[in-house]
């Protein structure tokens, strides 16, 4: 393919993607009046790929495993990920919106990239455990004290959202406290430290 | 409208992709619409591509059957025909005011989308 | 009906069917229908990677328009019809799905009753 496109340099000391070319802005075809952008990396990214999933919520992603194609439900849009590098972008005001919103998933990618040579499989095999997760799995890692300070109903019905991205682990209290130690490190073994990081969980 | 409601009537949407007299198609639509419409349901016809070429007027074709009255009776027996305007303006049919037998309107292919819901069923007739 | 899928089988430049066909998609997903993209026959060949019909025959380049159309719409490749023709899957574009005929048997069969089968 020609490399017809602008190229911006938006990550110049990034160690594996630095530069992002805007191939085409289309009208977005589920948005009136927004624009659909394509973009091009200027690397691969398909060892890194599988590794960005941790850094998102289960309910965020979807990921076609035998096409290694990501695509992340996030910023108000879909954003797919090739291997290649190629990435595609609806619900996107204009290619300065598109530039934005790459910068900070490039951010991403090189921070997966090097996760990758520091802890590589572990962080393969959590990614595999967070595929398969359910609601339950988080709920039976929590106090379920029923407090409330979550800001939901129930704890089941933050378990709920917590998988789909829609809050943030460390808004359950109890969870903090020296008495629900062992919930605590039920829920690490369950998603590993990075995923609870993702979760929103602040480790004191 | 919900075609799920009980006592509406069917309708049935056929979309059309070939040109007249090379291919039958558009005589195939004629005969499946006729019936359909003699049978009290409701039939919708998008016209695509070559087959914008269908409700011309003043076709005159020696051998065969006129295709355009053809269409002509189902348009008076209540069928709702439209053609693509983007292939209608692609093969000619834009730039005089009224290319098509009266009631063929020239619409876009976004009915496409918005006859799949409304029908019951829909058939696509091309090579 | 709630869906639409759109089935096309000739090749792109010698038939406008492929372009067309792609349009009837993104048109459906416009409009909030929900709609994918079989390609069979001689279709499998608008999902070839590096087309480059602007520069010779002036006309849209189709294997890019998969691009515009996944993932809210998903565009099939049928397996057979591939391997008949000599094409491997690193020689497509990257936004498509391979199939074999169990898959395609379960897609379709899943979509019977309320999907619109569109030939184009």
């Amino acid at each position: 393919m020609t490399e017809e496109g602008k190229k911006h340099v938006v990550l110049p000391e990034g160690v594996l993607v630095n530069e992002v070319t805007v191939k085409e802005i289309r009208p977005c075809i589920v948005a009136e009046g927004m624009v659909r952008a394509l973009l091009q990396l200027d690397a691969s990214i398909d060892d890194t790929i599988p590794l960005l999933m941790s850094r998102y919520p289960p309910g965020k992603i979807n990921y076609l495993k035998n096409k290694n194609i990501l695509t992340l439900s996030i910023y108000d849009r879909l954003i797919t990920l090739y291997p290649s590098g190629k990435v595609s972008m609806n619900k996107t005001l204009d290619e300065e919106d598109a530039l934005k919103i790459i910068t900070i998933i490039m951010e991403e990618i090189n921070l997966a990239h090097q996760e990758q040579d520091t802890s590589g499989r572990q962080t393969q095999e959590a990614q595999e455990k967070i595929s398969n997760l359910g609601p339950l799995d988080i709920y039976n890692c929590l106090p379920q004290t029923g407090c409330g300070d979550c800001g939901e109903a129930t704890c089941t019905a933050f378990a709920m959202k917590v998988l789909s991205g829609d809050t943030t682990l460390d808004l359950c209290t109890p969870l903090k406290e020296p008495e629900y130690v062992e919930k605590l490190k039920c829920l690490e073994e369950l998603l590993g430290k990075q995923v609870m990081v993702t979760m929103g969980w602040n480790p004191p | 409208m919900d075609p799920n409601q009980a006592g509406d009537k069917k309708v049935l949407t056929i979309i059309l992709t070939e040109g007249p007299y090379r291919s039958q198609h558009a005589d195939i639509a004629y005969e499946l619409a006729q019936s359909a419409l003699d049978m009290g349901y409701g039939v919708q016809m998008f016209l695509y591509m070559d087959a914008t070429h269908i409700p011309k007027k003043e076709q005159n074709p020696q051998s065969f059957p006129n295709v355009a009255n053809k269409f002509r009776k189902l348009v008076e027996s209540g069928a709702d025909i439209r053609a693509c305007i983007r292939c209608a303006t692609a093969r000619g049919h834009t730039c005089t005011p009224n290319p098509y037998i009266k009631d063929v309107r020239i619409t876009s292919v976004y009915d496409i989308p918005q006859w799949v819901r409304d029908s019951h069923q829909v058939i696509s007739l091309g090579g | 009906m709630d869906s639409a899928i759109i089935i096309i089988d000739k090749a792109p430049y010698g038939w406008e069917d492929s372009f067309s066909g792609y349009y009837v998609a993104i048109a459906c997903l416009n409009r909030d229908l929900d709609a994918d993209v079989l390609l069979m026959g001689d279709g499998v060949y608008s999902a070839l990677d590096g087309q480059k019909p602007q520069e010779t025959l002036k006309f849209p380049n189709v294997g890019e328009l998969a691009y515009l159309i996944f993932p809210e719409g998903n565009i099939f490749v049928h397996k057979e019809s591939m391997e008949k023709r000599g094409i491997n899957e690193g020689e497509l574009v990257e936004a498509v799905q391979i199939i074999d005929d169990l898959e395609l048997f379960e897609i379709l069969e899943s979509k019977t009753g309320r999907t619109a089968f569109i030939k184009v």
